[in-house]
C-alpha cells in the first residue's frame, strides 16, 4: 500500500535522527518475534529494509495474521493510546528497524500535523482492512476466503495474473483463518481443474477462478 | 446539545462542547427512526455524522442479510470519519432507537481537523480504539469456535451487581449470532446448554451468570 510508505520512507538514518533523536537502528534475523501481543512495551518501528508480519494468536500458537509490513512502513502506533500491544510482530526476513522511542514518538504525534495527519489516513485503511477481514471472516466460507485472498495479492505479469510471495499452505491458512488441510485441499482442486498453477516461487491464476468450491 | 458520557457510550469517543461548536456551525440536523438504515456499505456519500441521541449500530453485511456488527455509537459519539481517505463506506449503520443526528459536510470536518490538533488527536485514538477492536474480532473469529466467542460476549457484556455477574437489557439470540458472526439457532442451542448446565439463568431482560463459564464446549 503506497499510502503507507510515508512519512518514513525516503528517510536516511540521519533525517530519522533528526526527527527522533532518541532513535536506535536494530536488525533482527528471520523469524524474530519484535513485539509480543499483550506486552506493555512502547516504542514504534520504523521498517528499514526487510518485511514483517502482524499476527495474533492463542495459547495453541494458532495463529491469523493481520497485516505484512515492508521497508518505508512502520508498526506499533497503537500504543500510542497507553494499552499494551494489540498484536505480535516477527520478522519474515532479515530485517532492520529504526525505533523511536515512545516520547520521541508521542512529540512527533503532537509537535508534526504532517505526522498527525499521515498517521489518520493510515489508521484509515487499516480500520478498512481489517473490517475486510471481518466480513470475510464471518460472512465468507474458508473457499470465498481464500478466493479473495488470491485475488486481492495477484499482480499482472506478462499479461498473466500471479501471486509473486510464495507462500506456504500454512502461512495462507494463517491468513485467511483457515486450517492448512483445507487450504491444502482447496488448492489442489484449484490446480486439477486447470484455475491455478502452482510454481516454486509464485502461484499462477490461469483462470477467473470459481465463485463456489 | 448532547451529553457527554450518556449511558452505553465510550467517554473516550465523545466530542467536547467546544469541538462540536466548531465542527457543526453548517451541519444539518436530521431524525431517523428506529431500525432505519443511515449510511450503506459501499456508497460514495460522504458526510460526517454525530449522535446528538439515540444509538446505533455499525455492520457489514452479505446479500442474503447475515450480519456481523462491528460497533455501535451512542449520544456524543460520531462516526463516517473513514470517508477522510475518498474511499467508499466501509460499514453500514442502522438505528436501533429513534435517534437524531448532526450531520457534518465532509468539507467542514475536513477543515476542523485540519487546524484542530487536538481534533487530530481524539480522531487518532478513535481510529487506535476502532483498529484493537477489530484485531480482537479478527483473534475471536478466526481463532475461537462459536462457543468460545459466545462465552467471550456473555462476559463482556457482563456488569457486576451485588456480587453476581448480570447482563442487563439482553440482546436477542439474533443479535447475539450478529455480533459474534454465528447462526441463530447456533446460539440458541449454546445457550440452552449452559442454562441446562447451571451456569447461566436467562429471564426475559436479563441473564445471569451464575457459574464460571466452561472453558470448552
Amino acid at each position: 500500500m503506497p499510502g503507507d510508505q510515508a512519512p518514513f520512507a525516503h528517510l536516511d538514518e540521519q533525517a530519522l535522527r533528526g526527527l527522533a533523536p532518541g532513535g536506535a537502528i536494530r536488525s533482527f534475523a528471520r523469524n524474530v518475534v519484535i513485539v509480543s501481543e499483550g506486552d506493555p512495551t512502547d516504542s514504534l518501528y520504523v521498517v528499514l529494509s526487510g518485511r514483517v508480519k502482524v499476527f495474533v494468536a492463542d495459547e495453541n500458537g494458532r495463529e491469523v495474521v493481520v497485516n505484512t509490513i515492508g521497508a518505508g512502513g512502520f508498526f506499533g502506533e497503537l500504543v500510542l493510546d497507553g494499552r499494551a500491544r494489540a498484536a505480535s510482530v516477527m520478522t519474515l526476513e532479515p530485517s532492520r528497524f529504526f525505533v523511536i522511542p515512545q516520547p520521541d514518538a508521542e512529540a512527533l504525534l503532537t509537535g508534526n500535523p504532517e505526522f498527525a495527519r499521515h498517521l489518520v489516513r493510515k489508521l484509515i485503511g487499516r480500520v478498512r482492512s481489517l473490517t475486510e477481514q471481518v466480513r470475510s471472516l464471518a460472512l465468507k466460507d474458508v473457499y470465498s476466503r481464500l478466493v479473495r485472498f488470491l485475488e486481492e495479492q495477484a499482480v499482472e505479469d506478462d499479461g498473466r495474473r500471479v501471486v509473486r510471495e510464495r507462500l506456504t499452505q500454512a502461512e495462507i491458512a494463517a491468513r485467511i483463518g483457515g486450517s492448512r488441510e483445507m487450504v491444502s485441499r482447496i488448492m489442489s482442486d484449484l490446480t486439477a481443474g486447470g484455475y491455478i498453477a502452482v510454481e516454486t516461487k509464485r502461484i499462477v491464476l490461469l483462470r477467473k477462478l470459481p465463485a463456489q468450491w | 446539545m448532547p451529553t457527554p458520557g450518556s449511558k452505553g457510550c465510550s467517554p473516550d469517543d465523545v466530542l467536547s462542547d467546544a469541538e462540536l461548536k466548531a465542527l457543526c456551525q453548517r451541519a444539518i440536523v436530521r431524525s431517523f427512526a428506529k431500525n432505519t438504515v443511515v449510511v450503506s456499505e459501499g456508497d460514495r456519500t460522504d458526510s460526517l455524522y454525530i449522535v446528538v441521541s439515540g444509538r446505533v449500530k455499525i455492520y457489514v453485511s452479505d446479500d442474503q442479510g447475515k450480519e456481523m456488527i462491528l460497533n455501535q455509537a451512542g449520544a456524543g459519539e460520531y462516526f463516517g470519519e473513514m470517508v477522510l481517505d475518498a474511499g467508499p463506506r466501509s460499514a453500514s449503520v442502522m438505528t436501533l432507537e429513534p435517534t437524531r443526528f448532526l450531520v457534518v459536510p465532509k468539507e467542514d470536518f475536513a477543515a476542523f481537523l485540519a487546524k484542530s490538533p487536538e481534533f487530530a488527536l481524539h480522531l487518532i485514538r478513535k481510529l487506535i480504539r476502532r483498529v484493537r477492536g477489530l484485531t480482537h474480532d479478527i483473534k475471536s473469529l478466526a481463532l475461537m469456535d462459536v462457543y468460545g466467542r459466545v462465552a467471550r460476549m456473555l462476559l463482556e457484556l457482563a456488569v457486576e451487581r451485588e456480587g453476581a455477574l448480570v447482563i442487563e437489557d439482553r440482546p436477542t439470540q439474533q443479535e447475539m449470532a450478529n455480533r459474534v458472526g454465528a447462526s441463530r439457532e447456533m446460539i440458541s442451542r449454546i445457550l440452552s446448554e449452559l442454562v441446562a448446565g447451571g451456569y447461566i439463568e436467562v429471564a426475559r431482560d436479563r441473564i445471569t451468570i451464575a457459574r464460571t463459564l466452561p472453558r470448552a464446549w
